[in-house]
C-alpha cells in the first residue's frame, strides 16, 4: 500500500486541503442548512434517529423567518410541546402561529424528551443578547422543573452553543454544571467529555454542520431503526408522519398501573399536608424548583419566559382519590406562583381538558393542543404587548 | 472504539506532528513515551494502569534474569492476573459452580470486592505479549535491556487496546527505525490504512451492528432468505469491525514509522478451515500455536494427541475472546472442525483419500464449506449456545 515519495505528497496535500474545504463547507453549511418548510424536530429529524441537529441550525431556523417589527416566539420542552399526538397539520404550534398573527413569529424547536433549560431556551437566550425580540414559551412539569442545561438526547446543544459564543457566561450555571459534571460515574462523565470536546470542535471545524447538512439533503450514513424503511435516504426525503390519534375508545388502555404510578409521582413525594389538611408544595421541593430557576434561566430572560405546566389527562386524574387530586391540585398551584416569583409568566394546562384532547397520559390530540394553543396565545399577549 | 472518540482525534493532533517534527531519535522517544503513557492513562484510568505497571515491571526484571524458573515466575504472574481479572467471577460462578454451589457464591462475593468495576484495558493483549516475551527469554533470546524499549513495548499505544499481538524482536528493530525516520511515504501509508480501517468499522461494520441488534431481537419473524442474510451480516460484521480495528491500528503504527504483523489475510477466501486460521486473527493463531499448541506436543505424539491438543488449544481460544460458555462452544466448535478436517483422510481410509482428493480439485466447494462453517461457528461467538442452535435450525429449516 506504500505509494512513491511524489503520489505520497499529492496525497498529503490532498487530505489538507480536504479538510479545510470540508470545514470550509460546514461553515457555510451551519449558516444556511434548515429543514425546508420547518415545522418541528419530528421523530425522523430528532435525536430519536440518530440526528442530533446542531446548534447553528437552530439557530439559522429562528433567523430564516424574521423579520424586522416581528417578535420571535421560540418554543422549547418536551414532546408535548413539541407536537407529538398531532399530525403535522393540527400541530399546536402552527394553530399557535394563525392565533397570534403576522407580528409574530412561532418557531418550534422542542425536543422529545428535553427540558425547559435546553435547546431552545439557550436560542431564545443567544438571539436575545443580540438584541432580537423573543419571547420563549416552554412546557413542564412540577417534578422535571427546569431541567439541567446538559444531559439528556439534546443537551450537547448547551456545549456547541457554549463554543460557539452564544451563551451570556452566566455563572450559577456553570457552576451548577462543573459540579454536577463530578457526581458522574466515570463512564457517563467520558461521554459528557466526549460531548464538550466535539462541540469545541464544532465551532472550529463545523464537521457535526457538515455532516448534517450532508445528511439532511444527500445520503445519511447511520442505520437507524426509526427510519428502517430508508436508512440512507436523505432525511428531507422523510416526511413528519405523526398519526392522527387513535379513537377515544383505544386509548389509555396500555399499562394502567405504570402510568397511575406516574400520575401519583408527579405530586406524592412533593407535598405535605397542613394542620388544616390543605395540600402545599413541601419546603425541600421548594428550594430545589427555587434553586433550579436561579441557577438555569438566566435573569435577563425571565421577563421573556412563559412556562406552561402540563397536567396529565383526566382519564387518569380521575381514578386517583379527592385526596390524591387536591394533592395534585396544590403542587401545580404551588409550582407556579414559585416560577411567578422569580419574573416568569406561568400557567396550568389541562384543568378543564377532557381525555379526548389527550392521546395518552400526558400527550395532547389535535383537539388539546388547539386548546393549548388557545391559553399560550393568551398568555403572551399578557405577557408581550409588540 | 477508542480511535474514533474526539479525544483521541485531538491527541492525535498534537502527538503525531510533533513526533515528526522531532528529528532527533532520543526526542522522539520520550515524545512517544509519553504519548502512550497519557493515551493509556486516559483510556484505563489509574485502577487500570497501576496492575499492568506492576505486572510490566516484575516482567521486566524477571526476564533480565534470563533464568527459565523466574521466566516462568513471570508467566504465572501474568497469567495469574489474567485469569483474577477477567475470569475470576466465570470461574467461580459458572465453573466452580456448576461442581460446588456454596463455594461458589463465597467465591464470587470474595472475587466482586476484590475485583475493580473492569478488567484494566486491554489485559489480555497485556497478558499474552508479556507471556510470549518471558518465554522467548526463557528459550535463551536476548531480554530487552533498555527500560525504555521494554516500556514501548508494552504500551505502543496504536496496538494497545486490541492488538495485533506483537513479538517484541520484530518490534523493537522496526521502533528503532521509526524513531530514526518516518518517511512521507510512511505517512501516506499510515493514513491509507486509516481510512479504509474508518470506513470498515465505521461505515460498514457500526451501522451492520445497529441493524443486528435489531433483527436479532426479531430473528424468529424473518423469512428464510432474511435468515440467511442475517448470518451474512453477522459474519461481515465481525470481519470487517475487526479488521477495520486493525487496519486503523497498523495505519497509526505507521505514522510513526513502526511496523505491526498483519491479522487478516482474506479469512473468508480460505479453502479450508485449517487455511482460515492461517487467515484469521494471525497474530492471535501464531501466539496460540508458538506458546500453547507446541508446548502441548502439537503433532509430535500421534494422531490423537495432536486431535486432544487441537481442541483444548481452540477451547482457550474461545476462552480468551470472553468469559463466557458460549466462546468456549465457540472455541470447540472451530477445534472440533479442524479435527475432522485434519483426521477424515487418514481415519476414512480410501473414502477419505477420496474425499480429500476431491476437495483438492475443486477448491470452490472447500470454499463453500470453509465459509458455511465459519459463519456458523459466530452464532456461537454472539448468542447463548441454546439461543445459537435455535437460530441455526431455522436457518436449516429445522423447525
Amino acid at each position: 500500500m506504500t505509494l512513491p515519495r511524489q503520489s505520497s505528497w499529492l496525497l498529503l496535500a490532498g487530505i489538507l486541503a480536504g479538510f479545510l474545504g470540508a470545514s470550509w463547507q460546514g461553515r457555510l453549511a451551519s449558516g444556511y442548512s434548515k429543514p425546508d418548510g420547518f415545522r418541528r424536530f419530528h421523530q425522523r429529524i430528532s435525536p430519536d434517529a440518530l440526528y442530533y441537529p446542531p446548534y447553528a441550525m437552530l439557530e439559522a431556523l429562528a433567523l430564516a423567518r424574521w423579520h424586522p417589527g416581528q417578535t420571535l416566539v421560540i418554543i422549547g420542552g418536551n414532546s408535548i410541546f413539541n407536537g407529538v399526538g398531532q399530525p403535522v397539520d393540527d400541530l399546536w404550534s402552527v394553530q399557535l402561529q394563525e392565533l397570534l398573527g403576522a407580528r409574530y413569529v412561532v418557531v418550534n424547536l422542542a425536543f422529545r424528551g428535553a427540558y425547559p433549560a435546553q435547546g431552545a431556551a439557550l436560542v431564545a437566550e443567544s438571539l436575545l443578547l443580540r438584541g432580537y425580540p423573543v419571547i420563549y414559551v416552554a412546557n413542564t412539569n412540577p417534578p422535571a422543573a427546569t431541567g439541567r442545561a446538559v444531559g439528556g438526547a439534546s443537551g450537547y446543544l448547551y456545549w456547541q452553543a457554549l463554543y460557539q459564543h452564544r451563551l451570556s457566561g452566566y455563572a450559577p450555571r456553570e457552576t451548577e454544571i462543573r459540579n454536577w459534571l463530578q457526581t458522574l460515574p466515570p463512564k457517563e462523565r467520558e461521554q459528557q467529555a466526549e460531548e464538550r470536546l466535539g462541540s469545541w470542535l464544532e465551532a472550529w471545524t463545523r464537521h457535526q454542520s457538515l455532516w448534517h447538512h450532508i445528511g439532511y439533503r444527500h445520503v445519511f450514513t447511520v442505520w437507524n431503526f426509526v427510519v428502517a424503511q430508508d436508512p440512507w435516504g436523505a432525511r428531507d426525503h422523510l416526511p413528519d408522519n405523526e398519526p392522527q390519534a387513535r379513537p377515544l375508545g383505544e386509548r389509555f388502555k396500555n399499562l394502567l398501573p405504570e402510568e397511575m404510578a406516574i400520575v401519583r409521582g408527579y405530586s406524592a413525594n412533593m407535598a405535605v399536608q397542613d394542620a388544616h389538611q390543605q395540600w402545599h408544595l413541601e419546603g425541600g421541593n421548594r428550594q430545589r424548583l427555587v434553586d433550579d430557576i436561579e441557577k438555569t434561566i438566566i435573569p435577563s430572560l425571565r421577563p421573556h419566559t412563559l412556562i406552561i405546566l402540563n397536567k396529565n389527562c383526566p382519564y387518569y386524574l380521575n381514578l386517583l382519590t379527592a385526596s390524591e387530586r387536591a394533592r395534585d391540585t396544590a403542587v401545580y398551584a404551588d409550582s407556579a406562583q414559585i416560577w411567578r416569583d422569580h419574573g416568569i409568566a406561568c400557567a396550568v394546562s389541562g384543568e378543564d381538558y377532557e381525555s379526548i384532547d389527550y392521546i395518552d397520559r400526558a400527550h395532547l390530540s389535535s383537539d388539546g393542543g388547539r386548546k393549548v394553543a388557545r391559553l399560550v396565545a393568551q398568555q403572551i399577549r399578557q405577557l408581550h404587548q409588540p | 472504539m477508542i480511535f474514533n472518540t474526539y479525544w483521541f482525534i485531538c491527541f492525535s493532533a498534537v502527538f503525531f506532528p510533533v513526533y515528526w517534527l522531532l528529528f532527533l531519535p532520543g526526542l522522539r522517544r520520550a515524545w512517544l513515551i509519553a504519548g502512550c503513557a497519557v493515551f493509556h492513562y486516559h483510556f484505563a484510568g489509574p485502577a487500570g494502569v497501576i496492575p499492568i505497571v506492576v505486572i510490566g515491571l516484575a516482567t521486566y526484571l524477571l526476564a533480565l534474569t534470563r533464568r527459565r524458573l523466574l521466566c516462568a515466575v513471570g508467566i504465572a504472574l501474568s497469567v495469574a492476573a489474567l485469569c483474577f481479572y477477567k475470569y475470576a467471577l466465570f470461574l467461580s460462578t459458572d465453573v466452580l459452580g456448576a461442581v460446588y454451589p456454596a463455594g461458589a457464591v463465597a467465591l464470587a462475593n470474595s472475587a466482586r470486592a476484590a475485583l475493580p468495576g473492569a478488567a484494566p484495558l486491554a489485559i489480555s493483549f497485556f497478558a499474552f505479549e508479556f507471556v510470549h516475551y518471558l518465554v522467548e527469554v526463557g528459550r535463551g533470546r536476548e531480554p530487552i535491556r533498555r527500560p525504555d524499549d521494554f516500556v514501548l513495548f508494552a504500551i505502543h499505544f496504536p496496538s494497545l487496546v486490541a492488538g495485533p499481538i506483537k513479538r517484541y524482536y520484530d518490534y523493537l528493530p522496526s521502533l528503532r527505525s521509526g524513531l530514526a525516520r518516518v518517511t512521507v511515504e510512511d505517512v501516506a501509508a499510515g493514513l491509507q490504512r486509516i481510512a479504509l480501517g474508518l470506513v470498515k468499522k465505521i461505515i460498514l461494520a457500526d451501522n451492520l451492528t445497529l441493524a443486528l441488534n435489531f433483527y436479532g431481537d426479531r430473528y424468529d419473524s424473518l423469512t428464510l432468505g432474511q435468515a440467511w442474510l442475517f448470518l451474512a451480516a453477522l459474519s461481515a460484521r465481525i470481519l470487517l469491525d475487526f479488521s477495520g480495528y486493525t487496519d486503523m491500528a497498523i495505519g497509526l503504527s505507521r505514522l510513526l514509522g513502526v511496523r505491526l504483523p498483519e491479522n487478516f489475510n482474506y479469512p473468508y477466501l480460505a479453502t479450508s478451515l485449517q487455511d482460515f486460521w492461517q487467515r484469521w486473527h494471525i497474530s492471535l493463531t501464531s501466539w496460540i500455536r508458538d506458546y500453547v499448541y507446541i508446548p502441548l506436543g502439537g503433532s509430535r505424539y500421534g494422531l490423537a494427541r495432536q486431535l486432544l491438543n487441537a481442541m483444548i488449544v481452540f477451547a482457550l481460544c474461545g476462552l480468551w475472546h470472553g468469559p463466557a460458555w458460549h466462546f468456549v462452544l465457540w472455541g470447540l466448535w472451530h477445534g472440533a472442525g479442524l479435527v475432522v478436517n485434519h483426521a477424515y483422510p487418514r481415519m476414512l481410509g480410501p473414502l477419505g483419500r477420496s474425499l480429500a482428493g476431491h476437495f483438492a480439485r475443486q477448491p470452490a466447494l472447500g470454499w463453500a464449506l470453509t465459509l458455511l462453517y465459519a459463519a456458523f461457528g459466530w452464532l456461537l461467538f454472539f448468542y447463548e449456545p441454546l439461543r445459537a442452535w435455535s437460530m441455526a435450525a431455522k436457518l436449516l429449516a429445522l423447525h
